[in-house]
């Protein structure tokens, strides 16, 4: 069977990290979130797939080339304007011959649910519950029959709702052809649906896990979920002296100081220099090349490839592009006074602790205070000791 | 699928002298041109098949219409003969219902929710001075009269010029006025459903800006672009723009939005409800707030700049202090007394410690240093000296 996954969005809401990626390929657990997915897939027994790519093409195909290195054949289905998800499919057409799955590529799916659906009858819509439907399309399911599907509704009648994987007949082509502008201005998938759901000819399947990510603290929990399923790997350098309890991977070439003390879930990707007295604390992902030094502390955090933290700063609940440096004693708010959620921009994260979503490049001198909830675009610079909170731009500077 | 037209070829001559260089609706509060509130609204509201009529600067509104993602049908009055006749211009793009809407008035996108699914219905707000405007009358939440701006008004309910109609209502266009369309169609039978807006805001004279400004800096989102001293102190809502330099000691106090490639400082104070543009330059220790100041103008060093809207280009030089009074004066034949501080046009020059209170100072005027313009009006390119 083939598998159409859909990755040609940005993924506005993660900006800043998605300035050189695409949303797909932000990094979950040290791989690219559509891995996680793609290899669920493959772990399924499918083998053919086909990326509807777009925003920031070049990266994935850089990264997944064509499969062979996964053991899947992977082919490329360009999007060249994101004009919507019917759109999109629009674009895999002369590579399907036959049913086939479709999945947005921003979720985390679990293989049994995905060779289940594999076995339901065509057309067939997976649903999932969850406590905020406000933001998904919200379904009504009677004797498996997908009812009613409202897209953002204000009265909602149920907290079950699509979870954006499908498995279709390729007679969808003909009713996404059929699909106008949605007042989005966009050509919806969901649209098409209508169609099918009319005649009642939908069926629904309820998976028993799933998680889209949609705001960038979306990803500490995506994170923590994905390393639960490892094991410990230690293939780098370990010297005397250093503790480590739960699961820790550390890639090739790294090597982790004495007096480090870790606790796990941690993976540290490779050629990283951790120590000697990092302290670093669960579900933590570091990318290749960074370096955690002296009296570091981080917790909960993904920190991307070739990130600085060199001495005395701390880095709780936050997300970290590649290539930043932070000046000796900078750190992170995590928790406000009050203990109430902490809102980024405006928006409420729903948690009681998080710290900032820091792009890339972003220069940070010696003993900065960053607030709790505070975004900074790509290639910032901060002075010495400056105090930093709200919304900061791309290539802004604190002087 | 929903239509809108947007009227946006009228001058708004109340608003000189900030409306020689560019018509009403292109006019910046918070920042952005009063039209693009009125496009966002249509859009939050899915409504994307938009018509905008252009007539006076038309080249300016095309040229804005232009830049932005969605595409806008274009449709140009050549002359300004009212209302009625700018919609009539639009009648060939109009294939079922519509919702009409003025593009020089702000209008928030819940209340365009409120009548796009009423045929035929009109928003109507109360407001504190009528005579400027349609006054409604009504019974049982229909419209049974409208008259334009009457002297003595019976009812302080207006409308605020936005209509959701059948294509039917070009039957009734006889007049230029869309108010007297609508009396002919009151006239004629035709219900008219009254909707209560939520928040409805229209400038009749230049310093009416300033209010609407006050109104859209509420929902200013906090970002820091730009170079910023450390020494800076921010409160509340601030924006600043790409490529803006904040010099150290300036104090700015939120909701302040400040453009692109500005200069301000060292040592400026900066109070809320103020907009400044793009490339402005604001020299140390000047005092801004309850203001909007558009691209391109410098402001002194030792300024006072309160209560005031300043035009493009202008270079007002240091000392310039600016002191609110009301004072009579005559617009457009009307005499009022309004409270502000100052009005300047486009590329006004004004030399070192010169006092303004209460006055509007025309496009192209120059002032020389020390001069008092104290509950005056100084017409386009004349010359204090």
């Amino acid at each position: 069977m083939e598998c159409v996954v859909l990755a040609a969005g940005e993924g506005k809401r993660m900006r800043p990290l998605t300035a050189k990626r695409p949303k797909v390929m932000l990094p979950l657990a040290n791989r690219p979130m559509m891995e996680h997915l793609v290899s669920a897939a493959h772990k399924a027994g499918i083998t053919d797939f086909v990326f509807v790519v777009g925003y920031g093409e070049r990266e994935i195909r850089r990264y997944f080339g064509d499969g062979s290195e996964f053991g899947i054949h992977i082919r490329y289905a360009p999007q060249r304007q994101q004009r919507g998800t019917a759109d999109a499919l629009r674009s895999a057409r002369d590579f399907i011959s036959g049913p086939f799955l479709l999945l947005n590529g921003d979720m985390i799916l679990k293989t049994t649910d995905i060779a289940d659906l594999c076995t339901c009858r065509t057309p067939c819509m997976s649903t999932s519950t969850t406590d905020h439907p406000k933001d998904y399309g919200v379904v009504l399911v009677e004797n498996d029959i997908v009812t009613t599907l409202e897209e953002k509704s204000k009265h909602l009648r149920s907290n079950q709702i699509n979870a954006g994987a499908y498995l279709f007949s390729p007679d969808i082509f003909d009713l996404v052809d059929r699909v106008q502008t949605s007042s989005r201005g966009e050509f919806e998938l969901t649209d098409a649906l209508a169609h099918y759901i009319s005649e009642k000819k939908l069926s629904a399947h309820k998976l028993s896990y799933w998680m889209d990510v949609g705001n960038p603290w979306d990803m500490l929990e995506a994170n923590l979920t994905l390393m639960a399923n490892l094991s410990p790997d230690l293939k780098g350098i370990v010297e005397e002296g250093v503790t480590m309890h739960g699961t820790v991977i550390v890639g090739e070439g790294s090597v982790v100081k004495s007096g480090s003390y870790i606790e796990g879930p941690c993976i540290i990707g490779k050629n990283c220099r951790i120590g000697p007295h990092a302290y670093i604390r669960g579900a933590t992902s570091i990318g290749d090349d960074c370096h955690i030094g002296h009296c570091s502390e981080l917790k909960n955090s993904i920190i991307m490839n070739g990130t600085k933290i060199p001495h005395f700063n701390y880095i709780g609940d936050s997300i970290i592009g590649t290539e930043c440096n932070f000046g000796a004693g900078t750190k992170i708010a995590n928790l406000r006074h009050d203990h109430a959620n902490i809102r980024v921009c405006g928006k409420d994260t729903r948690r009681k602790k998080f710290g900032a979503v820091i792009g890339d490049g972003v220069q940070f001198g010696i003993n900065c205070s960053i607030n709790v909830g505070t975004i900074i675009g790509s290639n910032a610079q901060f002075a010495p000791n400056s105090y930093v909170s709200g919304c900061i731009g791309e290539n802004a500077v604190i002087r | 699928m929903m239509q809108a037209v947007i009227l946006a070829a009228g001058e708004g001559k109340r608003v000189r002298p900030l409306t020689r260089s560019r018509p009403k609706a292109l006019l910046p509060v918070a920042n952005r041109p009063i039209i693009e509130y009125v496009i966002e609204a249509l859009l939050k509201n899915g409504i994307r098949d938009i018509v905008v009529v252009v007539g006076y600067r038309k080249e300016q509104v095309i040229r804005f219409l232009n830049e932005l993602d969605v595409p806008i049908t274009v449709v140009v009055q050549d002359k300004q003969l009212g209302t009625a006749h700018a919609l009539n211009c639009a009648k060939s793009h109009i294939t079922g219902d519509f919702l009409l809407l003025p593009g020089d008035n702000y209008i928030d996108p819940h209340s365009i929710g409120r009548i796009k699914d009423i045929r035929n219905a009109m928003l109507i707000k109360d407001h504190p001075s009528p005579s400027n405007f349609g006054v409604v009358l009504l019974k049982d939440g229909l419209v049974t009269r409208i008259i334009e701006k009457p002297e003595h008004s019976p009812s302080f309910m207006v409308s605020t010029g936005i209509f959701s109609l059948t294509k039917d209502f070009f039957s009734y266009i006889s007049e230029n006025n869309i108010t007297d369309v609508v009396s002919s169609m009151l006239a004629a039978g035709e219900r008219l459903q009254a909707v209560v807006a939520e928040d409805w805001q229209d400038a009749i004279y230049p310093w009416d800006l300033l209010k609407m400004n006050l109104r859209l800096l509420k929902d200013l989102p906090e970002a820091r672009d730009g170079s910023i001293s450390r020494q800076t102190i921010i409160h509340g809502p601030v924006k600043i723009g790409k490529g803006s330099t904040i010099g150290p000691n300036t104090v700015i106090s939120g909701p302040v939005i400040i453009g692109n490639d500005c200069e301000i400082g060292p040592n400026c104070c900066i109070m809320p409800n103020t907009s400044i543009g793009s490339r402005v330059k604001v020299e140390p220790f000047t005092l801004m707030g309850k203001a909007i100041v558009m691209d391109d103008t410098s402001i002194g060093s030792h300024s006072r700049v309160i209560d005031t809207v300043i035009g493009q280009g202008c270079r007002l030089a240091d000392h310039s202090t600016i002191t609110s009074s009301a004072s009579l004066m005559t617009i457009e034949g009307t005499v009022i007394k309004p409270e502000f501080g100052a009005v300047f046009g486009d590329q006004v020059i004004a030399g070192p410690f010169t006092i303004f209170n209460n006055c509007i100072v025309g496009n192209n005027v120059s002032i020389e240093g020390g001069s008092r313009i104290i509950s005056r009006i100084l017409p386009d390119e004349s010359k204090v000296i």
